[in-house]
């Protein structure tokens, strides 16, 4: 950030923000990967708690992004630990980002790829993304706010629309008994779903532009609970159709869901292809909020415009995504960004606070 | 001058760069090339070998078989080829018939009974879960003899497999069992345990619900049948159904009309011993009674049917339940899943070889009938 002068954006285009970037590939995949894990029908109570721990941790964020208004975490990272820790940490978040916004594209093209567009090479769909992706983030923070409080409402109608029409194949019996087991199985799933939040460190970042810094706490929270009420949807109505053996089966659990009913009588029988196209437009604001934030990230770093960040990143982002040979390689590179965000958003955070707090330093 | 001449060259550039980029039809498929499969048919064929039947719509005269005219063309065609597996059958058949295969729109996979006693279920359908045109709402029959005749049919316009669906779908009999979907099959073969599907027989190119077939979780394999009678009893004890009538124990007919039914299976666990109640509430009415004379009008003969109703329900679920534990030797009604709920813990040791526990477990049964009309005639004189 240079001589520009900083968009501000206001405080529900923030929850938007935080919202649509948590809001991922993840969810396509999340009632396999929880129960994997919990192997009970409690997986709801491990999302549900995994999004407790998500806010508290993202309490610790605000608090302390709240000591350094109008700054991102490049640059008080900076300022805590001094030049080279702060660069370190910089890199690490860019680079994450970076092979964040590389994953989402993977995915986002392997999906489509398999349900909509058959036969058509990976390159082709993943470059356009880039292109249009480009396109919206050198206009800075504020079109892509305004651009989200679009994507969002209409995904949101759409998907809760598709989820409650499966009420036909939706079985309770297959979410009994509620704790059968007890706590045990439920807390064995913890970890995967706090990754599942994984996104509202976003706040670091984007606590600069925000009008009202005060409400940021508000924004985060709402901004994670709006994920938290998605997931807990999802996963309730997917393992009560699927059955808790059945779902683990399942590549993409949601879109096997969503293909086992037709609904006749309504302008359309299946939902899969509306589903996937919306859910489209879900993945490209993650995609295009990493790419920001990465770009972003080293603009401030090298103290440089952030134009030229953008369109140097484009094609990293593109080899990146072609780097994983196959599926499981791709779900592989998934878990390994996950786990990074585990150990590093979990620590960095309270020791840059921990750090401040002893110092006492204030910007 | 120059800034215009330019700027149109740039706009000119940009329509004729979308021209081509943009137009709709840079891998199409013309519907005249694709062969859409209605349902499917698998047999057991010599060697080990199976015999798979497509039936493809014929695009003309096909969907809703309200064809105009006397066209006698029938609405399908019927593809039959023999393999290894379903892969190399689907290849196979292309070698034959032009068109690429297209599965999207396939309402019913039939498997014959002789391929589901030897085979594996889980193989032999791992293709219908992995394919990503084929839906997971698609259902699945088993055939009594031949699966392939029960994709044909007399009626040139009607396409079998989209009638056997719809019948399914509406499910208006207690004769018949709840349509079963590939997802569902998948619920059960993943977690072990026993289920029915509902079974196909073929007459002189009539297809009909005939009982239903049960398969052994364990090893996915076909072991025996329900009678359509003793479905009905199913039905009773899972309450999977909307309507059915059901005949008193009287010498002339007298039926009674299914209105509302609703089942519960109770387990119960009494220091270890296992035991089950199947509650039953049903309310209807008469539907035909051909006794004389007869006065429903009187509140005591309305209760005496509905005694007679009572211990018919009772008759026929004991039969089905007889059959399930002393013959079949499997828990195909839910049994053990309602004890997964009410005693999870319990379940967890027991789940391994439910099957040969529910042998001995003691069912009771609660049957409560109501009749709450019948019909437009109260009184018959003798």
């Amino acid at each position: 950030m240079s001589k520009q002068p900083i968009d501000k954006i206001t405080t529900p285009q923030t929850v938007v923000i935080i919202s649509n970037f948590i809001l991922g590939i993840g969810i396509l995949t999340l009632p396999r990967t929880v129960t994997e894990k919990v192997k009970t029908p409690d997986g709801w109570i491990t999302i549900i708690l995994g999004g407790i721990i998500a806010i508290l941790v993202a309490f610790i964020m605000v608090k302390l992004a709240g000591r350094f208004p109008g700054k991102s975490i490049f640059q008080f990272s900076k300022e805590i630990t001094g030049k080279w820790i702060g660069a370190i940490i910089s890199l690490c978040i860019i680079l994450y980002y970076m092979a964040l916004a590389s994953f989402e594209l993977r995915a986002m093209s392997e999906t489509t790829r398999l349900f909509l567009l058959q036969g058509t090479p990976n390159w082709a769909i993943i470059l356009p993304f880039i292109w249009v992706g480009l396109y919206l983030i050198t206009g800075g923070i504020n079109p892509i706010a305004r651009m989200f409080e679009i994507i969002f409402p209409v995904t949101v109608l759409f998907f809760l629309l598709v989820m409650f029409l499966g009420i036909k194949v939706f079985e309770v019996d297959n979410l009994r008994p509620v704790l059968g087991m007890g706590l045990g199985p439920v807390m064995k799933g913890l970890t995967t779903t706090s990754l599942s939040f994984v996104g509202f460190e976003i706040i670091m970042i984007i606590f600069m532009f925000m009008k009202e810094p005060n409400r940021a706490m508000k924004a985060t929270f709402i901004g994670l609970i709006i994920p938290l009420v998605f997931y807990s949807i999802t996963f309730v109505m997917v393992v009560g159709s699927l059955t808790v053996d059945g779902v683990v089966t399942q590549t993409w659990p949601v879109l096997t869901f969503i293909r086992s009913f037709e609904i006749q009588g309504l302008l359309v029988e299946r939902f899969d292809s509306l589903l996937l196209v919306v859910w489209i437009m879900q993945l490209f604001a993650t995609f295009s909020v990493c790419y920001y934030a990465a770009s972003l990230g080293l603009s401030q770093m090298f103290k440089k415009n952030i134009n030229g960040f953008i369109y140097g990143l484009a094609p990293l982002i593109y080899i990146v995504s072609m780097v994983p040979k196959n599926i499981n390689e791709m779900f592989e590179m998934g878990s390994m960004i996950g786990n990074f965000t585990l150990y590093f958003f979990s620590s960095v955070p309270v020791l840059l606070l921990l750090i401040t707090l002893i110092r006492g330093k204030k910007s | 001058m120059k800034k215009t001449s330019r700027k149109t060259f740039t706009l000119g550039m940009v329509f004729c760069i979308n021209a081509i980029l943009l137009t709709g039809c840079w891998s199409y498929i013309s519907i005249e090339d694709v062969n859409f499969v209605a349902g499917a048919a698998i047999d057991a064929e010599k060697e080990g070998k199976i015999r798979s039947t497509l039936q493809y719509i014929i695009p003309q005269t096909g969907g809703g078989g309200q064809s105009m005219g006397s066209t006698t063309q029938q609405a399908y065609i019927n593809v039959k080829e023999t393999g290894e597996a379903l892969e190399p059958i689907g290849w196979e058949t292309t070698l034959k018939r032009e068109g690429s295969i297209f599965g999207a729109h396939e309402k019913i996979v039939v498997i014959g009974d002789k391929l589901a006693r030897k085979t594996n279920l889980e193989q032999l359908v791992d293709l219908y879960y992995r394919d990503i045109d084929i839906r997971g709402s698609t259902l699945v029959f088993v055939s009594k003899g031949k699966a392939s005749s029960t994709l044909e049919s007399k009626e040139p316009n009607v396409i079998p497999s989209f009638r056997i669906s719809e019948i399914a779908n509406q499910q208006l009999s207690t004769r018949m069992i709840k349509p079963t979907t590939l997802i569902q099959v998948l619920g059960y073969m993943e977690s072990d345990s026993s289920f029915v599907v509902q079974r196909l027989s073929s007459e002189n190119g009539d297809t009909q619900l005939d009982g239903a077939a049960v398969f052994k979780g364990k090893t996915k394999k076909l072991i025996g049948f329900f009678t359509k009678k003793e479905v009905e009893g199913l039905n009773l004890i899972t309450g999977d159904s909307k309507s059915g009538s059901i005949r008193a124990k009287t010498k002339q007919p007298v039926y009674y009309q299914i209105e509302g039914l609703k089942s519960k299976i109770i387990p119960h666990v009494k220091s270890g011993q296992i035991s089950f109640q199947v509650q039953v509430n049903t309310d209807g009415r008469i539907a035909e009674d051909w006794k004389t004379p007869l006065n429903l009008f009187e509140n005591s003969d309305l209760k005496k049917v509905e005694k007679d109703i009572q211990q018919q329900i009772e008759k026929s679920i004991s039969h089905t339940l007889d059959k399930m534990q002393n013959d079949l030797g499997v828990d195909a009604g839910g049994f053990g899943n309602q004890l997964r709920i009410q005693h999870p813990r319990l379940w967890e040791s027991v789940k391994k070889d439910w099957d040969s526990q529910f042998r001995t477990v003691p069912i009771t049964t609660k049957v409560e009938v109501k009749i709450s009309d019948y019909g437009m005639i109260g009184e018959k004189k003798g």
